[in-house]
């Protein structure tokens, strides 16, 4: 199974071109180029790739471990999924 | 405060920048001028298959070469090619704006549309996939400004960072409006141009709707585009920018640049007549203004760039305006439409097409109106028909641009003397 540090690690890769040889856990995120407003962004891509919904005021991790354990928390406390309703028979 | 005719400054310009279908710099785009190499196509691959003309010149650049990604990932593709333009546009010039330079240095960027891809992707998320999830950057990507404001910031310039958007002629408007705060002494230097990026499905099938587009030449689609033909049939739409450095004359010889040219004249005017339909009118009084603040008579013009767009409309109604402007003299006047061969770039193709009439003059060339296949008797002055001619005694150019909305915008520039 895929691991959270590898899924962040695909995002940075693919949409922001970062040699993977950068990234260690301690690795700080600014230090890849993504300003603040690029934070937002990657925020957002987070949401998308881990079915997450962050909260308004979320935080920026500010590095890479950081950001694993951020979002194994969001994962670790999101409530099952729930069942589809019943159809109505035709 | 506009400064008496006496104390007005001469505007030099000692850079351009171009990323057009035709060559993504000034030189590679005014060689494809000369030979009328046309860039125009038919397209191919996703999205083609639904438009009735799949037909445009687009630009061939890879341009994650020149960003860093996390910055591109903000740039609308009309602001990565104002800004890719702009760079080469400064690095001609050699010019290195200095702290105290920054506050009397500004950027006039004219944009008919914006960051039209980012609208377009937007809405197609928005309603075609119904996600209700929108990009971050929508907003700083499509706003119309985004290109002057990203140019202000690349080049830390604190004088005006303006936008223009006058449709067809915006770029145009851009260029006047820069000159005309250079000439009366407010900026010492200015960043004025053009981008536009309207090759998305969304602005695509928008424009066929408006029924202007050219139908696809059978034999030859890059010869679909045919300005002042009896067989013309329309606009073929095209991407791209280009970008002039305008300084103050004195400021430019004392630094050494190389001057390219001097704009000397800037004419702007309303048709007020239909929103679509051009008037003889409302051009013909955009170029007297032009020959007036230039302080030119009409004997001094040696050629004109014509706005020359190929619809049926435009090109007669150009052809009747220079004559009412030029008289007998018209019959003379070379006149050239170069988006024969780049197409329409809306509200860049005026600082595009002055580019290339600008460095065409520099060479003694008179660029050619290519696909001009039938004589039009609407259409019977000289339009520089196939072919370029080469040793032509050319120093004044007036470059037209003309709009949907009626604002008619026309420049005059002169080819460079560095002797002053």
């Amino acid at each position: 199974m895929t691991t959270t540090l590898e899924r962040l690690t695909r995002i940075l890769v693919d949409k922001y071109k970062v040699d993977p040889a950068r990234l260690t856990l301690d690795e700080p995120l600014a230090g890849l180029g993504i300003d603040s407003l690029g934070m937002v962004e990657l925020l957002f891509m987070i949401e998308d790739e881990f079915a997450v919904k962050l909260p308004s005021d979320a935080e920026t991790p500010p590095t890479l471990g950081a950001a694993v354990q951020y979002v194994d928390r969001l994962l670790a406390a999101q409530p099952p999924t729930t069942a589809a309703l019943p159809q109505q028979p035709a | 405060m506009r400064l008496a005719a006496a104390d007005a400054r001469r505007v030099a310009i000692t850079g351009v920048g171009v990323v057009s279908p035709i060559g993504n710099d000034a030189a590679e785009a005014l060689d494809a001028a000369i030979a009328g190499r046309s860039a125009i196509r038919r397209l191919s691959g996703p999205g083609s298959e639904r438009l009735g003309t799949p037909l445009a010149a687009c630009v061939d650049i890879d341009v994650a070469r020149y960003f860093e990604a996390p910055r591109l990932r903000m740039l609308d593709r009309v602001t990565q090619l104002a800004l890719l333009a702009a760079r080469q546009s400064l690095q001609q010039a050699e010019l290195h704006v200095r702290e105290e330079q920054r506050a009397r240095a500004g950027v006039f960027i004219g944009s008919g549309l914006g960051g039209a891809h980012t609208t377009d992707e937007g809405y197609q998320l928005l309603y075609g996939q119904h996600s209700d999830r929108l990009k971050p950057f929508t907003v700083l990507m499509s706003m119309g400004n985004a290109s002057a404001a990203w140019l202000s910031i690349e080049l830390g310039l604190t004088g005006p960072a303006l936008t223009y958007c006058t449709a067809c002629s915006s770029s145009a408007v851009a260029i006047g409006e820069a000159w005309r705060r250079v000439r009366d002494g407010e900026l010492d230097i200015a960043i004025a141009g053009g981008a536009e990026a309207p090759l998305c499905l969304g602005v695509m099938k928008a424009w066929e709707a408006l029924h202007v587009l050219a139908s696809i030449d059978p034999v030859n689609p890059a010869a679909s585009c045919k300005p002042f033909s009896k067989n013309r049939s329309g606009l073929v739409l095209a991407e791209g920018a280009a970008m002039l450095v305008l300084e103050a004359w004195q400021q430019a010889q004392r630094r050494g640049a190389h001057i390219l040219g001097e704009l000397i004249g800037y004419g702007v005017a309303t048709d007020v007549s239909h929103i679509t339909r051009p008037s003889v009118a409302g051009q013909a009084a955009a170029m007297r203004e032009a020959l007036r603040s230039a302080a030119c008579a009409a004997g001094d013009i040696d050629c004109i760039n014509a706005h020359g767009t190929g619809t049926p409309a435009n090109d007669a109604v150009e052809t009747a305006a220079i004559k009412e402007v030029f008289g007998e003299l018209a019959a003379r006047l070379p006149i050239s439409a170069t988006k024969s061969v780049h197409g329409h770039l809306l509200g860049a193709s005026a600082a595009l097409e002055l580019v290339l009439a600008l460095l065409a003059m520099r060479r003694g060339v008179l660029l050619p109106t290519m696909h001009l296949e039938q004589a039009d008797e609407a259409c019977d002055l000289d339009y520089v028909a196939n072919a370029a001619r080469i040793d032509a005694r050319v120093q004044t150019v007036m470059s037209n641009a003309f709009a949907f909305g009626g604002t008619n915008a026309v420049l005059v520039a002169r080819a460079g003397r560095p002797e002053g």
